[in-house]
This record gives C-alpha cells, structure tokens and sequence, in this order.
C-alpha cells in the first residue's frame, strides 16, 4: 500500500466488526436480569450467626463420601467470599465438595458505621474463634484445617499463630505476609497498593477512617482498578464486546462484576490495623505486631502448612506471600505456584484444577 | 461479491452505513498519519489539536452509532445512551483508571445537595478555604496525569511514525498498539513520587473539606437539637465496649459451667 492510499476498507470492517456484535450483544444485555445472574449458588446451610457474621456449612454432595476433616474458608474483609464459587464450572467450593472435603465458610456480612469499632483481634479472636468452637462442637473434634484467602489469609495466620492447638492444617493462598515484598518483585506492574499505602502518613489514614468511620468499599475498589489502569478503560467496551457473542461468556462477565461491585466497607479500627500496622509498619514478620495484646509469632506456626500464590499477582505480589516458608516453624510447609494472577487464582479453570486437586491431595495426606 | 450482498440483512445495511459514517469521519487523521503529516510532537499545541480531532470523530463515531441502535431521539439519560457515550468518549480515558480515587473522593466529599434546606450552607461551604485547596489540588492531579497522556501521544506517534509499515495497517492495530503504550505509561505514572504527592495532596484537601463541612453542619444541628454524627459515632464506641463486656462475661460464666471450649488465648475479653 502507498503511504497516501486510504486504509483498505474491508480490513477495517473486519476489526471494527464488532459494531454489529455490539448491537446484537446490547439486546442480549438487556435480555438478562439481575436475577439471573447468580453468584455462590452452591447449596449450604447456616450453622451460627453473630451480629452481621454467618457461619455456612456446604452441603455434601449426594452420593460423595465425606473423606477430610472439616475445612474452614475465610475470606477477607475487603470483598466477599462469593469469589469461591462464582459459577459452577470455577467453583473451588463445588471441586472440594465433588472430591469429598467438609466445607465451611465464613461469610463478615457487610459492616457498616456501626462495626468502626471493630479490630483485627476482634474478627480473629472473636468471631473466627467463635466459628472454629462452632465446628469442632459440631463435628465432635478438636481441630480444624482453615483455609485462608488474601486478607482472609492474614486473619488465618494470625489466629493459627495464637490458638496452634485447634489448628490441624494452615492452608493460605494469595496472602500477604511480607508486606513489603513488593519491593523484590521485578515486575514494575505488580505492587502498586503497597507503593500507594506507604506513600500516605499515617495521619493521612487516620484522618481518611475518621472521616469515614470505615474504609469505604467504594476506596478499596477504586485502588484495585487503578493497578490495571488500561484494562480498566477497556472492560465495558472491548471486553465487554468480545462476550457478548456468548451468553454463557457474557453471564460469566457479569458474574465477575456482581462480585466486584459486591465490595463491602472495610471496619475502621481493623483498617487502621491493615494498612498502617501491617502494609505501611511490615509488624507481622518482624514480630511485632500485637493480637489481644499479645505479639503475633509467626514461629508458632508449628502446624502443616500449604502456601498457594499467583506467579503474576499484580495485588499481592508473590515475594509477599512465599517469605512465610523463611519465617513459619514449621517442619512441613509446601508451596504451590499457580500461573496468572491474583483472581485468577479463583476464576481460571486451569488454576481451578490444579488448585483443588493440589489443595485435596495435600488435605488426604495429613488426614491421619 | 454482489454490489449489495446485504441486501437480506437490514441490520448489515444499518450497521455498513454507520461504519461508513465512522471511517468518513475518521478519513481525515489517518489520512494524515499514512501520508506522514505527523504533527510535531515535541509542540504540545499540535498535541493538543490532534487530541481534539479524536475527540471530535469520537464523537461523530457517537453520532453513527446512535443511529443505529435507534438512540438518537433518546434522552441523554437513556441508559443505553449514556453507555454508549461513555464507551466512546477518549475524555473518560483521562478519568478512569487513573483518576479513580479522585473521583471518588469527590464524590463521597459533595455528598448529596439538599436544595432548600442546605443549599445557603452549602454555597458558603464551597467559598471555605478548603474547597478552594481541593480544586485547585485537583488541578495539580489532573495535570500531572495530563503530562501522562501527553507522553503516551508522543510516545505512539514516535512508534508509528519510526514505522512505516504499521502505518499502512488497520486502526485496530494502531488502537493496540495505542493501549498498550498507554498501560505501559499510566503504571510508570503511578510510581512516580510526582503523582503520588498531588494523589496524596488531593486527599488531604479532600478530607479537610469534609472535615471542616462536617463541623458546620454539626454547629447547625446542635442549633435545632438534632443529633449529630459525632453523638452517634460516640453512641457506637459505647455500644461495641459494652458488647465486648458482656461477651466476656458470658464467656466466663459458660467456661466455668464447661458449656464452652476453655481457650488458651483469653485476651480481647473473651
């Protein structure tokens, strides 16, 4: 082609195509209510409730023996355990109930000004505690394998460093122990919360929780969608047109943004704790960081332990989370390296695979 | 091929004619970048001017596509419409994805009028001295994402323009080739201690204002008695002292009627 020649009509109608798709997805879009796109559809019953925290058991599936000890997933406060078991063909939840794993969930509700109050101590030696009585009572044991994921793995940590005794198996994925570990990861895109966090004083913090009793919901999200700037430009048009074609991809689109726009306000005082204490100060690893007024000691962490992280974790960068076999006492402590990235960890049904076959084979081996 | 071969398909009919629309409005700039007409990117008004051009054949762009989804006769809050806009607007690439937390601040700081009963506090309100700082901090902020997107013009002008050959390719190349650059640009932005200070300076205003908004309108309050957010802040401290009191004393009283698990950990009253 000449450099004056106008650009060949047919090869911009091919990528500009989408038009059409648009027209024909925008019908589709419209055709879909906000019921029918479900999240977290795996059947489980309510076992305990204190106040805005509700304690699920999953319901085994009919016909699959019951071959692990009770199993406890605790997500964090930032965002909502739906995650697990966003759709049925990615549900971690429904791959451990399928393989015969007693599943429960702990589910923080929605705090709202009136839970500003609450700390870290209050979720992990309050209610988490509360959770793992409820099980073991209920399950006629005496400990429990806790499952926990990114902040909801910190809470794990650190009630498994306090309270070793009830804690048969640590499993923690895409959690961050070394919140400073960002600053090992060569990738320059990874990191950005923990750069944006230690460039505010604390009094920056102080003032932004004060102001608003909690760490706004709408704050937390806005920082995860600045750390993938352009494809955040680029969701609700080229991503969005590229499903459309699809209603089982478009579903699967829209289930992702149900879960993400599900993104509850984070307690004031356990904010504070989060991003002063533990991303700004790094306590957790150097031993100084206090639960119930009594330092948490990672040492403590005598109980088998299966790490799994992200190789391309933009959020939690995976020096963050791969410190803890340095820092951890234990004698058998396994990591498990998942390609992708942070959500990815949850939603790809590669790392679907490999985690829950991973995750189950690990759990049957430690059974005894 | 036929001289119509859509002529079964008035959809396709509908969707060439928009398309056509698109590329007419589009002829002239890439007209201009295959002939090598670059401007000079060094020159930030000719920067300026080309960014201008794609606002303008975005919004031709708008024009065709409204057609024929049927929207032009649509109010502007026509949901569709808006969508629409939004996603063919390059004005939202400067607010989104970078300006996120701005945004937001702003919002969560302007709260929502009350026309007649506060409107007067208000207007005073944006004449404190903090509104000023905030605006003008968000001035600062913008501009420095602003030099971002300057960048990521120069550095894709300079990619296309070294070669030759990506100038005889589609647009959709080219719009790759632009997001990519800008995602590249954009994540250096956020690293820089340039943005993270007007980032942290826009937050401080921000919090200030509301801060100082918040303090009058409690003086207005406690003026006609009505409770203020600062009471009832207090109310919930009280309240969460006193649910931790009495779970740990009913902890206590079930361990020692062995009607609960003994926990070795008993601080955090329980």
């Amino acid at each position: 082609m000449e450099r004056n020649e106008a650009p060949d009509l047919r090869s911009v109608l091919e990528n500009f195509g989408t038009a059409a798709d648009f027209l024909e997805g925008a019908g589709r879009l419209a055709g879909i209510a906000d019921k029918d796109v479900e999240v977290a559809t795996t059947p489980k019953e309510l076992v305990f409730r204190q106040e805005k925290v509700s304690l699920y058991r999953y319901r085994p599936i009919e016909g699959v023996e019951v071959r692990t000890g009770p199993v406890l997933i605790v997500y964090g406060l930032i965002g909502r355990y739906t995650m697990i078991d966003l759709q049925e063909d990615r549900s971690l939840v429904r791959n451990l109930l399928l393989r015969g794993v007693d599943l429960y969930v702990v589910d923080w509700g929605h705090p709202t000004r009136a839970d500003q109050n609450l700390t870290l101590d209050d979720y992990v030696n309050w209610y988490l505690a509360d959770c793992v009585d409820q099980i073991l009572d209920r399950a006629g044991r005496e400990e429990i394998s806790i499952l926990g994921i990114c902040e909801g793995g910190v809470l794990s940590t650190l009630y498994a460093a306090q309270n070793g005794e009830r804690v048969k198996n640590l499993i923690l994925t895409i959690t961050p122990i070394d919140f400073h570990g960002d600053l090992r990861d060569t990738d320059s895109s990874h990191g950005f919360l923990n750069v944006w966090t230690r460039s505010l004083d604390d009094s920056d913090i102080r003032k932004l929780v004060d102001t608003f009793g909690n760490l706004p919901g709408e704050i937390t999200a806005s920082i995860f969608q600045m750390m993938t700037p352009v494809k955040t430009l680029t969701k609700y048009n080229r991503d969005l047109l590229a499903v459309t074609a699809n209603e089982e991809s478009l579903l699967n689109f829209l289930r992702m943004e149900k879960w993400l726009a599900d993104r509850p306000d984070h307690p004031g005082a356990g904010a504070l704790q989060w991003l002063i204490e533990l991303y700004k100060e790094n306590r957790l690893i150097k031993g100084t960081f206090e639960l119930s007024g009594k330092p948490v000691c990672l040492e403590a962490l005598t109980m088998p332990i299966l790490n799994v992280y992200a190789e391309h974790d933009h959020i939690i960068p995976s020096p963050c989370s791969t410190r803890l076999k340095e820092l951890a006492g234990t004698d058998d402590y396994t990591e498990l390296a998942l390609p992708g990235g942070h959500v990815g960890v949850y939603v790809s049904r590669k790392c679907q695979g490999i985690l829950s076959s991973t995750l189950f084979e690990w759990l049957i081996e430690r059974q005894k | 091929m036929s001289d119509k071969p859509t002529a079964s398909n008035p959809l396709m009919d509908a969707w060439l004619a928009g398309q056509k629309a698109f590329l007419d409005a589009q002829a002239p700039f890439w007209q201009e970048l295959s002939q090598g007409s670059l401007p000079d990117t060094s020159d930030p008004d000719q920067l300026s001017i080309l960014f201008r051009r794609v606002n303008e054949q975005c919004r031709s762009l708008f024009d065709a596509m409204a057609a024929i989804g049927g929207l032009e006769d649509e109010p502007e809050e026509n949901v569709a419409r808006q969508t629409l806009r939004r996603m063919l607007d390059p004005m939202q690439f400067s607010y989104a994805g970078v300006d996120e937390v701005n945004q937001v601040l702003l919002n969560l700081v302007e709260g929502t009028d009350v026309p007649d009963l506060m409107e007067l506090e208000r207007q005073r309100l944006k004449a404190t001295r903090e509104w000023a700082v905030l605006k003008r901090e968000g001035t600062e902020y913008r501009a420095v994402t602003a030099m971002a997107w300057a960048r990521v013009y120069r550095r894709f002008l300079e990619e296309v323009g070294e070669d030759l050959a990506s100038r005889t390719g589609i647009p959709y190349q080219h719009f790759e080739t632009w997001l990519r650059i800008a995602n590249d640009e954009l994540i250096r932005m956020q690293r820089s201690e340039e943005y993270l200070d007007a980032q942290r300076r826009v937050l401080r205003a921000g919090l200030n204002y509301r801060e100082r908004e918040r303090k009058l309108i409690e003086n207005w309050c406690e003026t006609r008695s009505i409770p203020t957010r600062s009471e009832i802040d207090d109310l919930h401290g009280i309240v969460y002292g006193l649910r931790k009191e009495v779970r740990a004393l009913k902890r206590q009283v079930a361990e020692r009627h062995g009607t609960v698990r003994k926990r070795v950990n008993t601080a955090n009253g329980t």
